[in-house]
């Protein structure tokens, strides 16, 4: 099976990432990896959409990452991906796409068949692995 | 021949032949024929049998042959066989054909007698009589004969001598068959276990030393055997009990022997132990010296009472016990197990009732005897303060003497008194040594005489060294009674050096006697002009002194067999006959006694220091360090506290001399000096300072000058007063503690302020005079402070907190029911299994 995947050109005119984060990347994604999980209290699954989980920020003194979540400090560090994992988005392809003819051909091809595209957006090269175990923080708000 | 028959009975009974010689009447005659020699016709027939007889006793008279005649010849030969075999005279009555006193004829050995009551009575007959009248009879019989007698008188004179020297030797001879026979048997007994005191009466000499041993043992009988049996009747010295012992035994749970060696100190335990009815256990301390053995062996045997398979409780005797551990502070040695076995504390009931714990140490309930040799040994140190001590000395030699010859005479062992005297002298006393060399001395049979003595005492351990006899063979030569007893030749006596040198080793106390003989031997006046004797003593003892400082500090102990060496050269330097006694100068162990004590005192003195400074925040804290408390605090104190006051009641007291007073009472209870009552021997009361810090202004007995002889009745008042204020000070900390904890420290700062004017201003007399009720006014306004201030917690926090906190909880509370994120961590290896995953799949 043949996945059709549009590469769009990166734009690196503006940075996306907040300045704290700026010594990782500018709008390139990082993938977290937590050894462990989340545990969310609420009262309907609703509630925690667009929820505060914790505060990443980059450590100055020991040139690290950490993580905040709740009471817990997590540290980490910022390793590169064996395999550069890309992230898709899936397009419908409702409209016409003659113009392209290249893919009007392909799809001309298969165009009974799949009448969705895939567009990567962005291409992961590293990730920050959180594998300790979290300090707990005594007397700060969660 | 029929008369020879009762001649040969009579042979048979040879004894005391000579009896029916002087009650024949006729026979004397003949007997005067026989000595006469004369020449009658009528003993013809007498002859006949003579020569027969004189035949069979013909070789002890042959040589005396060539006298004379043949009739003399056999007749003189009667003579002197007369002497040896005394047969002939009865034959020849025999003979005359007497019976008389044949049928009279006693048993020589006894008489029989009859009593009033009828009762035969056999009387023993003393042999020598019969000697006597015999020898009598003959010399009336030389003498009657005159210048008729053939035989010159040194010869009958020689002829005696050989003949009673013979009969001696024969006594001898039978003496020694008669002990030989039992001897065979009980050799292998030591007399000094054969001839060993069984009971309490039999024991020699010191009878006081074995009265106050049987008084102790006698006071556990209480304990011991219970109430009944030793309350036949009230003694006095029942106070001896220990009144907090619920077991009622003596107050010194130990008895401590000690003696020099062989007076019978083991002996006199074992027989008063026996007496008072104990089964004795006896450990000696020598063989088995480590702790554990009171453990493995002690415990168990005192705790269950009594020994296996007997009736009688057990006590226990440790022998040697200076030879035991127990020098160190460790608390492993023998004698500091032991006394933690004496002082193990009786039960106690648990206050539930519950019963006994059954790891609580049970109490000791049975005697236990040391004995030891030397008392002073250092293992026995801490023992001594928990023992009662009973010291054996050396009995009279009389005493000795006269047990020895009893002995002697039991044992059929010829001595005479001087020799033993002599060996008494020797052993100094020792019993056991004596008996020994008497029995080493009769194994080899020899007769006891002083030059036998001498030789078998050679070896003899040379029993006490003390440190005192030491240094008195060191500065006075041999006395002349010693040197006799110890039998030594002039040139013998000069020779000093191994003799003294043996000594000082045998104390194994150089040291000590280098320091007695430093402060020794400057006393002694030597008519030296140039001091070359002092200087050369110096010098020794410089040697001494590089000697040991180098054994002790490299551990060289080699050097150690040289040290006597060095200290015996102060013999042949400052020896005196008629110089006194050395007597062992305490001055320097006083000195260390006395420093010792008055440290202990500053100590105390800083430690009170110590707690003013604390209670007044560090006020006198530089008066506690070392020159500074000697040198200017101590001995103005004594003058602070001393000042002029009259002895007048309270009440009555002037004003300024009420504030001296204050004064002095405040000093006095801030530094905790105190005045306690004491009644001294005469029975007066007096006032000692605590801590006794007079002692330093104090010399001698005198006091200094400037300071004011503090009387009794001021003392008094004083104490009162301090009395007073201490526990006024006592009462208002337990206020404090009482008044909750919100207040106190609320109070704390006002009262301190309050503290610190009273105290950092004593000498404002009107404030200090009365602290009480300063003390109560402050209290009253610090109350009413408290009451206007908002209530604090424990730690002067304001109390409000907890309200706020305890909202914020509540908030927090919703909030987590809103919405919460924790993070659960994952530890641990992986244990995913990887799995392949379509794409498809997700799509």
């Amino acid at each position: 099976m043949i996945i059709p995947i549009n590469f769009l050109v990166a734009s690196t005119s503006t940075s996306k990432l907040p300045p704290a984060l700026a010594t990782i990347s500018h709008d390139e994604l990082v993938l977290i990896e937590l050894q462990g999980n989340f545990e969310v209290e609420c009262t309907n699954d609703r509630e925690r959409d667009g929820k505060l989980v914790g505060r990443l920020s980059i450590d100055d003194a020991a040139k690290r990452p950490t993580l905040m979540i709740g009471h817990h400090l997590l540290e980490g560090k910022v390793t590169q991906l064996p395999k550069p994992l890309a992230v898709i988005r899936r397009v419908a392809n409702t409209e016409s796409d003659a113009m392209d003819c290249d893919s009007g051909d392909l799809e001309s091809q298969r165009g009974e068949t799949s009448t969705v595209s895939w567009d990567a957006i962005a291409v992961v090269k590293r990730k920050i692995v959180f594998s300790t175990r979290p300090m707990p923080i005594v007397g700060r708000p969660a | 021949m029929a008369l020879f028959a009762p001649t040969g009975l009579l042979g048979s009974s040879l004894d005391k032949p000579t009896e029916p010689v002087p009650e024949a009447g006729p026979s004397f005659t003949l007997n005067g024929l026989l000595g006469a020699s004369g020449s009658s016709s009528g003993p013809s027939n007498v002859f006949t049998p003579n020569g027969l007889l004189s035949e069979a006793s013909m070789s002890s008279p042959a040589p005396e042959a060539p006298l004379g005649a043949g009739p003399t010849f056999t007749l003189n030969g009667l003579l002197s066989a007369s002497q040896d075999d005394d047969d002939d005279p009865p034959t020849v009555a025999q003979a005359f054909g007497i019976p008389a006193p044949v049928s009279d004829y006693v048993p020589s050995f006894s008489v029989k007698a009859t009593t009033f009551d009828g009762k035969t009575v056999y009387l023993r007959r003393k042999p020598k009589i019969s000697h006597a009248r015999r020898t009598v009879a003959l010399g009336g019989f030389t003498e009657r004969m005159g210048n008729l007698l053939d035989v010159p008188i040194h010869r009958l004179m020689e002829g005696l001598s050989v003949d009673t020297a013979a009969k001696l030797q024969e006594a001898d001879r039978e003496a020694a068959a008669s002990v030989s026979d039992p001897e065979v048997a009980i050799e292998d007994t030591l007399w000094v276990d054969r001839y060993r005191p069984r009971q309490f009466t039999d024991l020699m000499g010191n009878e006081r030393v074995a009265r106050e041993t049987m008084t102790w043992v006698k006071q556990w009988d209480w304990c011991v055997f219970g109430k009944t049996k030793g309350k036949k009747r009230p003694r006095d010295d029942d106070e001896a009990f220990d009144a907090a012992d619920e077991y009622r035994r003596p107050r010194e749970k130990l008895l401590l022997l000690s003696g020099p060696p062989g007076l019978g100190k083991t002996t006199l335990a074992h027989v008063v132990a026996r007496q008072a009815g104990y089964e004795v256990m006896e450990i000696n301390a020598s063989d088995a010296r480590s702790g554990s053995v009171i453990d493995d062996r002690i415990r168990p045997a005192l705790e269950s009472g009594c020994a296996v398979g007997s009736t009688k409780p057990v006590l226990l005797i440790i022998d040697e016990i200076d030879g035991a551990t127990g020098a160190g502070e460790n608390s492993n040695t023998f004698i500091h197990k032991l006394l933690q076995l004496t002082s193990d504390k009786p039960w106690k009931k648990s206050r539930s009732g519950k019963g006994r714990d059954p790891n609580a140490k049970r109490p000791i309930l049975r005697p236990i005897i040391c004995i030891c040799n030397d008392q002073n040994a250092a293992s026995l140190v801490k023992l001594r303060a928990h023992a009662l001590q009973i010291r054996f000395v050396r009995p009279a030699d009389i005493h000795t003497v006269k047990r020895l010859r009893e002995v002697c005479e039991i044992e059929g062992l010829k001595a005479d008194s001087r020799a033993l005297t002599t060996l008494v002298g020797i052993a100094r006393g020792d019993l056991r040594g004596c008996l020994n060399t008497l029995q080493f001395i009769k194994s080899r049979n020899q007769e006891v005489t002083e030059t036998i003595i001498r030789g078998a005492t050679v070896g003899m351990k040379e029993a006490e060294t003390s440190l005192i006899s030491v240094l008195n063979s060191l500065f006075t030569p041999l006395t002349r009674k010693r040197v006799k007893e110890l039998g030594l030749t002039e040139a013998e006596e000069t020779k000093y050096v191994g003799r003294l040198s043996r000594e000082v080793d045998g104390c194994g106390r150089e040291s000590s006697i280098a320091v007695a003989s430093f402060a020794h031997y400057a006393t002694l006046h030597q008519h030296d002009a140039n001091f070359s004797r002092y200087e050369k003593a110096n010098e020794w003892l410089v040697t001494f002194d590089l000697l040991s400082a180098t054994m002790y500090s490299d551990g060289d102990f080699a050097l150690s067999q040289y040290l006597p060496y060095t200290l015996v050269p102060f013999y042949p330097l400052f020896k005196e006959r008629s110089g006194q006694r050395v007597e062992r100068s305490q001055a320097d162990w006083e000195a260390a006694v006395q420093t010792r004590a008055n440290e202990e005192i500053y100590k105390s003195l800083s430690r009170c220091l110590q707690t003013a400074s604390t209670r007044r925040g560090g006020d006198f804290r530089h008066l506690v360090s070392t020159p500074i408390l000697q040198l200017e605090f101590a001995p103005y104190i004594n003058r602070i506290i001393s000042p002029p006051l009259r002895p007048v009641n309270s009440q009555v007291i002037k004003p300024e001399e009420r504030a001296l007073l204050s004064r002095l009472v405040d000093i006095m209870s801030t530094l905790e000096l105190q005045f306690f009552q004491e009644r001294a021997e005469d029975g007066q009361l007096t006032y000692r300072l605590d801590p006794p810090i007079d002692v330093f202004v104090t010399y001698d007995g005198k006091r200094a000058a400037d300071i004011a002889v503090s009387r009794y009745a001021v003392r008094h008042l004083v104490a009162g007063e301090i009395e007073a204020q201490m526990i006024s000070r006592k009462v208002d900390i337990v206020e404090r503690a009482k008044r909750g904890k919100h207040d106190f420290f609320g109070k704390s700062s006002a009262k301190k302020a309050g503290d610190g004017d009273a105290f950092s201003s004593p000498t404002k007399a009107p404030d200090a005079s009365d602290p009480p009720n300063k003390r109560a006014r402050t209290e009253v306004e610090v109350v009413i402070d408290i009451a206007d201030k908002p209530p604090t917690d424990f730690f002067g926090r304001l109390i409000t907190v907890p309200s706020i906190s305890t909202t914020k909880a509540a908030e927090r509370k919703n909030v987590e029911k809103k919405y919460r994120v924790s993070y659960k961590f994952k530890e641990g290896n992986s244990a995913a299994v990887r799995k392949p995953i379509k794409i498809k799949d997700f799509m």
